[in-house]
């Protein structure tokens, strides 16, 4: 009798690890890596944790980190072999991160769709664009995004200026400084008390590309060439800088010297009151405070030709690692998470970029939901390259070099030979 | 079978060198493991093309070569030194003064020596976020200014002002540290030679001059090796206050290097920066020690 038993036991313990081992290889745990913006980061997790309903067997961990640290920690996770199944990207880094292998291709399956064309068709034009390498798709649109106008109308009604009406919203950059002069406050020290519109400092060179890219734009002015070779010290590029971020200094509008700067809120003094205009994407609301939250309007940024509007285009994505042992599952989730385009832009201020976005109830109640919507039309990504972190800090020095009286043109000549140099040793 | 005493002497010689390896290896284990093996791949790497994604690529000397058009390199070379002359210097100077005079006091000296130490415990990021907050431009440094009828300094973010913002915090945090050393120093100087100066007649500056400087030689010897080691591999305040900037101007060279590798993904270009900077801490530190201590034995 007692080798019976024992035999039955061992059997019954043998299908109980079994079937235990079957259950582990089926759960999945995924890591989810973004940026700092508690708003994304709560939505997130709200989905994460709907989704985990719908499939018991799927966990989730999350993890955030401001911008500039978010990417260094990213990489070196990633080099360590501890790359999270889920990540946050850029669509200027899509380049670097596929030609490291970084990226996953996304799996269509997965994602309940059979060709690429078929996922592009859920999309407004040209929001897949910044992240395909070679006709493959690597990513969705989590923020797919352009910079507008925001301006504190009770600010302006101060000074008599009625922002709520368009006719009073600045067409040009010179329009622009003439207001944001009206609009400033100093104290009887001569210190500022309010700034009429600052441009962003402190933060790392993506922070700076977000702002000067549209104008590059509208003034014609290239980074690089064909070729490759550094042209942000071309006549054109000269120009834009000097009418935009040299003249801010020389006006006494604004300069580092007055920006906060606040990496999880790039937008501190805007968002404090502190500031009356400033350039942000359609995310920025939910960081304002109580008072800014009712006091602001949208409209579109100035531009040099106003016949031929230019200005960005950008998409912070979300996309599948290529070391993930759950891709399927991850493209699952991505696909779910970032379906739910009225949630994302009613809690976080993220357009997914899901076609007919702007029609949406969220859009009609997100204030100048359809400026974006019209901005993103006349957008582009910026200069794709293997060295755009590098490329991009040559130009926020050059900048910061002109806020400190270097003249533009030498300063973008430094940035063009640094790009060149960076350039040469890959 | 009796012993020579020869013998006897080499046997336990030979068995104590035996125990003694013993109690060394895993001091020596931990050495090669975590300091020599980092370094030798750090000098292996430097001759590489590495991004620690794929294999490292042999490309010979051109990192080194590059240097010498390393716009980025140079300039960091030259802030590195602006930032440890002007560290050490001032600070050597004070810690050697605040050493001394803690060393005639009584029974309070333990009171001020708790008090003046109290800023080199402190974690240095959270000590580098407070003076973030005081140099910024509307923090209390530039509240006091005003409210001495002067203007407000951006002392962060301006290139003219930011390096020595980054200098005075270092004096505050480095200070209290070699104060101690030097207090240590001055407890352990022989009182007759003092004595028997004094009964002669000698006044304070010619004491200091030929007594306390000669006696003190060992010591200002390891606190100028230890604060140009210190200030070559500062990192923290700069990476906190302007992660190296405005427009680089406070770039030392480990933010360079910090950058070099992990914003650029380029380990070989890092490595070497690292090699050039350990090359320099090496060579300066040994001629320090020559000078100030090998020298006078001479």
């Amino acid at each position: 009798m007692r080798p019976f038993k024992a035999i039955n036991f061992l059997a019954a313990a043998s299908v109980a690890a079994i079937g235990m081992s079957a259950s582990l290889a089926s759960a999945a745990e995924l890591k989810i890596w973004h940026h700092t913006y508690p708003p994304a980061e709560e939505f997130i997790k709200q989905k994460a944790a709907e989704y985990s309903k719908l499939h018991p067997d799927v966990t989730f961990t999350f993890q955030s980190d401001p911008h500039g640290d978010y990417e260094v920690k990213l990489l070196a996770a990633i080099a360590a072999g501890e790359a999270p199944d889920l990540i946050n990207v850029l669509d200027y880094l899509y380049p670097k991160f596929v030609s490291k292998g970084i990226l996953a291709e996304a799996n269509l399956p997965a994602m309940g769709v059979k060709t690429n064309e078929e996922l592009e068709a859920l999309y407004s034009p040209g929001a897949l664009k910044g992240l395909m390498i070679d006709d493959k798709i690597y990513g969705l649109p989590e923020e797919l995004n352009t910079f507008a106008l925001f301006m504190n109308k009770e600010h302006f009604a101060e000074v008599g200026i009625d922002v709520t009406d368009k006719a009073n919203w600045p067409k040009s950059w010179d329009d622009l400084f003439t207001m944001a002069k009206k609009v400033q406050k100093k104290d009887e020290s001569g210190n500022f008390t309010r700034l009429g519109f600052n441009w962003v400092f402190g933060l790392d060179g993506f922070w700076y590309a977000m702002e000067y890219w549209p104008i590059l734009n509208q003034y014609g002015c290239e980074v690089l060439d064909s070729a490759g070779k550094a042209t942000i010290n071309s006549p054109q590029c000269v120009a834009a800088f000097t009418d935009t971020w040299q003249r801010l200094v020389k006006d006494g509008i604004g300069g580092p010297d007055y920006a906060t700067v606040n990496p999880v809120n790039a937008l501190q003094d805007f968002s404090d009151g502190r500031q009356s205009m400033m350039m942000a994407g359609i995310w920025s609301p939910p960081l304002f405070g109580e008072d800014v939250k009712k006091n602001y309007v949208v409209a579109p940024i100035p531009q040099k030709d106003p016949a031929n509007p230019k200005t960005l285009l950008y998409n912070y994505s979300m996309t599948v690692t290529q070391a993930s042992k759950n891709q399927e599952e991850a493209w699952r989730f991505l696909r779910f998470l970032t379906s739910d385009g009225d949630g994302y832009l009613r809690h976080t201020g993220y357009v997914t970029g899901l076609k007919g976005w702007e029609k949406s109830e969220a859009a009609k109640d997100t204030i100048g939901a359809d400026i974006f919507a019209d901005q993103l039309q006349y957008g582009t990504y910026f200069w794709r390259s293997l060295t755009w972190n590098e490329e991009g800090k040559a130009i926020k020095d050059a900048i910061e070099q002109m806020m400190q009286g270097t003249s533009v043109q030498e300063a973008l000549d430094q940035a063009a030979k640094q790009i060149d140099f960076v350039r040469s040793q890959n | 079978m009796d012993t020579t005493p020869a013998e006897r002497y080499r046997r336990v010689f030979q068995s104590r060198k035996r125990l003694s390896l013993i109690f060394i290896a895993p001091a020596l284990l931990y050495l090669a493991i975590f300091q020599l093996y980092p370094v030798l791949y750090a000098v292996y790497i430097s001759f590489h093309k590495y991004d620690l994604m794929s294999p490292p690529v042999f490309t010979g000397l051109s990192n080194y070569i590059r240097l010498a058009s390393d716009e980025q390199f140079l300039r960091s070379l030259w802030v590195t030194a602006f930032y440890v002359f002007w560290t050490i210097v001032p600070v050597i100077g004070l810690s050697f003064v605040l050493g001394g005079l803690l060393s005639t006091l009584g029974r309070s000296r333990s009171v001020w020596r708790f008090l003046l130490y109290l800023p080199s415990i402190l974690p240095f990021v959270s000590v580098a976020l407070v003076w973030k907050l005081m140099f910024n431009q509307r923090g209390p440094i530039n509240d006091a200014l005003n409210t001495a009828g002067m203007a407000s300094i951006p002392w962060l973010t301006n290139g003219a002002y930011a390096p020595w913002a980054l200098i005075f915090m270092s004096w505050w945090h480095a200070t209290s540290y070699y104060t101690i050393i030097f207090l240590a120093g001055f407890l352990t100087l022989p009182r007759d030679c003092f004595e028997a100066a004094r009964l002669d007649g000698a006044k304070l500056f010619p004491m200091i001059r030929h007594i306390t400087l000669p006696l003190m030689r060992p010591t200002i010897a390891l606190v100028v090796v230890l604060a140009t080691v210190n200030g070559l591999k500062a990192f923290v305040f700069q990476q906190v206050l302007t992660d190296g900037g405005p427009a680089n101007a406070t770039q030392i060279l480990t933010i360079l290097i910090y950058k070099t590798a992990f914003s650029y993904l380029d380990m070989g270009r890092a490595s070497t920066y690292s090699i050039v900077l350990f090359g320099c801490i090496m060579l300066l530190s040994l001629i320090q020690i020559w000078l100030i201590s090998g020298r006078r034995d001479a």
